[in-house]
């Protein structure tokens, strides 16, 4: 006689709100055995759990997606990539292929662009701390340098008389967009900043002023902070023209966008309120090209995403260590990795699932990391159904930020793979501890005696 | 040894389950239903892990251990004693 | 309405009520009735599922927030199985999301009468100050919270009292700092930010529910108050005839190009009679039935919208009609539970049945 097929078996308490969410089949009980054809179990077994994996594919999508969109709403038109979301080389490196250009804020990011290969003048240098080596390096490549604060202003101008030429320049201004407004980059607009930073440049005869950049905010998903920055734009452009005669090449409405994952303080999810490709570009490229500029062509519209084109196409690979039961009865689970692997869960509510057919059962469930610290909390509350230990589950969009911004504590961080058409290309080697300790020395003073090899010690 | 449950309760056919005396309820998937109607029957724990392999299509290490962890949350949500 | 299936949200009755039963209950009482409803409930325990002349077949349906094509899944397997000619959504946090399901549902064959997203934007409680402001519509001093290190500069702004407000629900009245920090809290953790705040009015207190197509009042139901919980929900009230209410509901509604049910909440300063809107919350309220005894029976043009009938704008709704609700008890068989807890349906041994 057949067996009947087997599941976990399980035993759910009704708690209010708790248990009819199963009707409709939550996302978390679907489980994601594959990631673009490839056996999550097989890849987890061949490159290790936890595993970060890129789908080239879906990233190539991202970016033609948000390319194509604005281009053809917008004549003159540059994306350049924000390299601070996720720097590693091939991410970067496919992008450039696909025509991106670089948006760099720091001298060390700065060097990751040129190293690939990517032409100083497709690199845009923010960010509000630049060295002079930086600034010098960036100006001899012909790169776009926005300008962040007068102390920069000021060697910038050294530079310029040690070069004994005028340079061009862009300048960064912000204004009271948000709640709270973003004043850290540049100059603000409103208190009139912005408008005595472009006499100060304009003045000194060193300095050409050919761009202005502005960047709103993060996850962004209020449009009119978009056109309303456009509208500012243009009025301050009308402004500095008639009074200084400045003449824009570019303008750069920096990045911001908003991805899929939904934020903690959020009630609905982002795909409910994260506004599409085509809604941010009418937004800002309606205005702009709306403006009257009396017969001038508009300059050149630059923007700098980053998470809208890499948070999506990444996944991680985490297995469970172990299941608990918590004092008040609610289940937790711990996973192999944690929040330094993830650092955005302090800003998304992560929804996951498991790679496995685990039935529809869902029971409400603390998910921790494996940091031996009580914070390290990747969901408070995620129906999951019942998983064992060594159980695969895949976090999608986990591309932003979180590999730029992991740090390395109490464990290895693991691999990073590619699958593109059908082949895997490993784009980063787990982590060895000597590569972590490759830069320490113990000085003979402190080194422990080393017992004989035969263990004598008994 | 035969479990002995903390109160007087029902499983009902779809597998929803009344505690009498505390009024809570719960749900079971068929598994844990198959295992639960053992155990009412009287069926000592050690003899139910030999069924549950006999009836569904799967190897007694994975069987056993679910087992364990199934008895463990009925003992944690105060199901039996 | 011959043998019409209509599917209705927002079944929960207890102490803030949700609209899905006056809804049902109006539909109910137009003459022609004929139909089939069916309740799309989030919980087992919502209370309308145990009023046993209300429903013919109960679904439980995913939550907004667990994903759109998670609901959407749902609401295939409910239309297969009992056919759905026309949803009412009555809750203000699913909005949005059949919205954006509208078209999907179109092509299903499911027919909605909502407001479109740009009217939402409008009247979302964060953007109705700058829309009362561009339209000449009187509005109370109002401050957008999106983050909390500018609570103080709101409670300097607003003054106090104030009124503390979710984004979908819930308001609180505070005249402390304390008062307002706990608010604020308890808000933010329940319904996200932004969290508003708002100066308080004393006066008098209006509603207008109100139905309109292109901007175009098809009918309205101006009440007052004249009991109300501690939340402010009205538990009794009178009907009215008042120009200057009607005036204010068409103004406001011609500048929205409101297609779909509203209800506006609308005060009268004590000392100055000025009138001032406070909200438009984009749905029947819960009161709505009493249309049903008003001559404004307003679910049941609705109807009519939905199914992209012409309908003529109804006469003023009848002066002088109370209502006061009355909390029952209903007895509960655990087989319901069961039967929604289990199988996430449950069909009515009742209504529909005996009926015909």
């Amino acid at each position: 006689m057949e067996k009947k097929p087997y599941m976990k078996p399980t035993i759910v308490r009704h708690t209010p709100g708790g248990v009819l969410n199963k009707f409709g089949r939550p996302p978390q009980t679907v489980p994601m055995r594959r990631i673009e054809g490839f056996d999550v179990s097989e890849l987890a077994g061949e490159y290790g759990s936890p595993l970060f994996v890129l789908s080239v594919r879906e990233l190539k999508r991202k970016y033609r997606e948000l390319d194509r969109t604005f281009r053809t709403r917008y004549p003159d038109f540059q994306l350049a990539y924000s390299y601070k979301t996720n720097y590693l080389k091939s991410v970067c490196s496919i992008l450039h292929q696909e025509g991106a250009w670089a948006e760099v804020v720091s001298g060390f990011e700065y060097d990751i662009a040129a190293d690939l290969g990517v032409p100083g003048g497709r690199i845009i240098f923010n960010g509000p701390y630049k060295t002079r080596g930086e600034l010098k390096r960036a100006f001899e490549n012909g790169s776009i340098v926005n300008i962040d604060n007068y102390d920069e202003m000021q060697v910038i101008e050294d530079l310029a008389e040690e070069f004994g030429r005028t340079l061009d320049v862009g300048l960064r201004i912000n204004m009271d967009l948000n709640d709270p407004p973003w004043h850290k980059f540049g100059f603000n607009y409103e208190s009139g900043q912005a408008f005595e930073a472009v006499r100060r440049a304009t003045s000194g005869g060193k300095l050409n002023v050919v761009g202005l950049h502005m960047h709103t905010g993060t996850y962004v998903d209020d449009l009119t902070i978009y056109s309303r920055g456009a509208q500012g734009m243009i009025d301050f452009y009308r402004l500095i023209r008639d009074n200084f005669g400045v003449r824009l090449k570019y303008w750069d409405l920096g990045g911001g966008f908003a991805s899929m994952n939904t934020l903690h303080w959020a009630y609905l999810p982002a795909e409910q309120t994260t506004p599409t490709v085509d809604q941010y570009a009418d937004a800002i490229c309606s205005v702009l090209l709306a403006a009257d500029l009396g017969g001038e062509e508009p300059p050149k519209l630059f923007i700098e995403p980053g998470r809208a084109i890499v948070d999506d196409p990444f996944y991680l690979i985490t297995s469970v260590a172990a299941q608990k039961r918590l004092p008040n009865g609610r289940r937790a689970v711990v996973l192999d990795t944690g929040m330094n692997m993830i650092s955005s869960v302090q800003w998304y509510r992560y929804q996951f699932q498991s790679a496995q057919d685990s039935g529809t059962t869902v029971e409400d469930t603390t998910v921790y990391g494996a940091l031996c610290m009580n914070i390290d909390v990747i969901n408070h509350s995620l129906s999951l159904p019942p998983v064992r230990r060594g159980e695969l589950l895949v976090i999608p969009r986990v591309g932003a930020y979180n590999l730029s911004q992991s740090w390395q504590f109490i464990y290895l961080r693991p691999a990073v793979i590619a699958i593109d058409d059908g082949r895997v290309h490993v784009i980063k080697r787990a982590e060895t501890r000597e590569y972590v300790q490759q830069f320490e020395q113990v000085p003979e003073d402190y080194s422990l005696p080393r017992e004989p090899a035969d263990g004598a010690a008994s | 040894m035969a479990v002995k449950f903390t109160n007087d309760v029902t499983l009902s056919k779809s597998g929803f389950l009344f505690d009498h005396a505390s009024g809570q309820t719960y749900t079971l998937n068929p598994t844990g239903q198959f295992i639960f109607r053992l155990l009412e029957q009287g069926e000592e724990s050690e003899r139910v892990l030999p069924q549950i392999v006999a009836e569904f299509n799967v190897s007694e290490s994975t069987a056993r251990k679910d087992l364990d962890d199934f008895l463990r949350q009925l003992h944690e949500l105060g199901i039996t004693e | 309405m011959n043998d019409l299936h209509v599917a209705v949200t927002g079944l929960h009755a207890a102490d803030n009520p949700a609209p899905g039963i006056g809804v049902i209950r109006s539909l109910k009482a137009a003459g022609d009735w004929n139909g089939t409803i069916i309740g799309l409930a989030y919980d087992v325990y919502d209370t309308g599922i145990y009023d046993p002349d209300l429903l013919d077949a109960t679904y439980l349906v995913p939550y907004p927030n667990q994903g759109m094509d998670e609901v959407f899944a749902r609401l295939m397997y409910v239309h297969e199985q009992a056919r759905i000619d026309v949803l009412i959504p009555t809750l203000d946090s699913e909005l949005g999301l059949y919205r954006k399901l509208a078209s999907r549902l179109r092509e299903a064959g499911i027919r909605m009468f909502i407001p479109d997203d740009e009217m939402m934007r409008a009247r979302a409680k964060s953007n109705l100050v700058q829309f009362c402001e561009e339209n000449g519509i009187p509005t109370p001093d109002t401050f957008v919270l999106r983050e909390l290190g500018s609570l103080d500069d709101a409670i300097e702004k607003i003054g106090y009292p104030l009124w503390v407000k979710g984004v979908f629900y819930d308001a609180y009245l505070c005249r402390t700092r304390d008062d307002v920090l706990r608010s604020v809290e308890k808000l933010r953790v329940t319904w996200g930010l932004p969290v508003l705040l708002q100066r308080s009015i004393s006066g008098e207190e209006f509603d207008v529910c109100a139905l309109a197509k292109r901007g175009e009042l098809v009918g309205a139901l101006p009440i007052r108050k004249t009991r109300v919980t501690e939340k402010g929900k009205a538990w009794a009230a009178v009907s009215l005839r008042n120009p200057e209410l009607a005036e204010l509901s068409a103004k406001t509604l011609s500048a929205l190009g409101w297609s779909g049910p509203c209800e506006l909440e609308i005060m009268q300063e004590a000392r100055t009679k000025k009138l001032y809107l406070l909200e438009i919350n984009p749905r029947f309220p819960a009161w709505i039935y009493l249309g049903a005894g008003a001559e404004q029976n307003l679910p049941r043009v609705l109807l009519e919208l939905a199914l992209g009938n012409e309908v003529e704008p109804l006469p003023p709704a009848k002066s002088g009609v109370g209502f006061v609700r009355h909390a029952t008890d209903l007895i509960c068989p655990l087989a319901y539970l069961e039967a929604l807890t289990v199988g996430g349906e449950l069909h009515h041994p009742g209504t529909h049945r005996r009926q015909s």
